[in-house]
């Protein structure tokens, strides 16, 4: 409408037919745009972050993750805080729930912080097509180096 | 105009597309593996086999759920919960005690139904093996 209005005014005005754009509605177009994108734009950013090889399921949790120690477990094997600590194929089937690479590892991160040996935090990111005997060992091990203060992160579903 | 074209695309690339919650959980207590004076005070348990749900509390089956087609009936799940804690159980925690070929999707969804039926604090522990046992004496969902 307001383009056919600008070009019958251009050739009214004695113009060569090309009509120009609305800067006025653009601006407006942009300005909502602006709000809407600002305000699904959280100021508290992504303090935690999925891992990218792992698919996490779904849950109806509305709980806000913290930033705190994370463990992994991709189909490849368990990774602590974004470094591959034991691969899957070293561990999966062995009769030990303990995973002693992971295991070591959490307890020289325990020490180097200074923590105790009551119950640590740790946040579990897990891919959702393993199955529990993995899952079992991970918490197992995190237990038995003093991080049994479990968390899950998942997908934020319909709630 | 300038303004707009640098901060559109900048907003874009920064919004958060999935959104992540967490799902806190905690291991069984020793103190649940002691003697106890009254069974009614035991924390309920839902075990999780491959082929069904069953809400037991100490060793007594109270309730099972089997698979349907598209697998595990969690809305009769969180109806068979309620109608036992109606009776006065507690409701503080609840855990379930998960077979060791279950996919971490489905406990996911247990644990969210769980909380769904009233139970705030769920624990996770490792399976029974009902599905072993069998379910002798237990009463299905539907009585």
């Amino acid at each position: 409408m307001l383009i056919t209005r600008s070009i019958s005014s251009a050739k009214a005005a004695g113009g060569n037919g090309v009509a120009k754009p609305q800067l006025t509605s653009m601006v407006d177009m942009l300005t909502i745009l602006l709000v809407f994108l600002l305000k699904s734009f959280s100021m508290e950013g992504n303090l935690v972050t999925a891992s990218s090889d792992l698919v996490l399921p779904e849950s109806t949790s509305m709980e806000q993750p913290v930033p705190e120690l994370m463990v992994e477990i991709t189909l490849g094997g368990v990774k602590l805080d974004g470094a591959l600590i034991a691969p899957l194929a070293d561990f999966a089937a062995a009769d030990s729930l303990m995973i002693p690479g992971l295991y070591s590892e959490l307890r020289t991160l325990a020490e180097d912080e200074g923590l105790g040996e009551e119950e640590n935090k740790v946040t579990i990111q897990c891919d959702e097509s393993l199955d529990f005997s993995i899952v079992k060992r991970v918490m197992f091990t995190c237990a038995q180096a003093s991080f049994s203060d479990f968390s899950l992160l998942v997908r934020r579903g319909e709630g | 105009m300038n303004m707009f074209i640098i901060l559109i695309p900048f907003l874009v690339s920064m919004a958060v597309f999935s959104h992540l919650s967490v799902l806190q959980f905690s291991l069984p207590s020793d103190g649940n593996t002691g003697r106890v004076e009254d069974p009614q005070e035991l924390p309920l348990t839902v075990a999780m086999t491959s082929r069904e749900l069953a809400v037991t509390r100490g060793d007594l089956i109270l309730a099972t759920v089997p698979n349907v087609e598209s697998g595990y009936d969690f809305s009769r799940l969180v109806a068979a919960l309620i109608a036992l804690t109606d009776g006065g159980a507690r409701l503080d925690n609840i855990t379930i005690a998960i077979d060791d070929e279950i996919l971490f999707s489905e406990i996911v969804a247990c644990m969210d139904h769980c909380r769904e039926a009233g139970f705030i604090d769920v624990g996770l522990a490792n399976g029974t093996n009902l599905a072993r046992h069998g379910t002798e004496g237990g009463d299905d969902a539907d009585h």
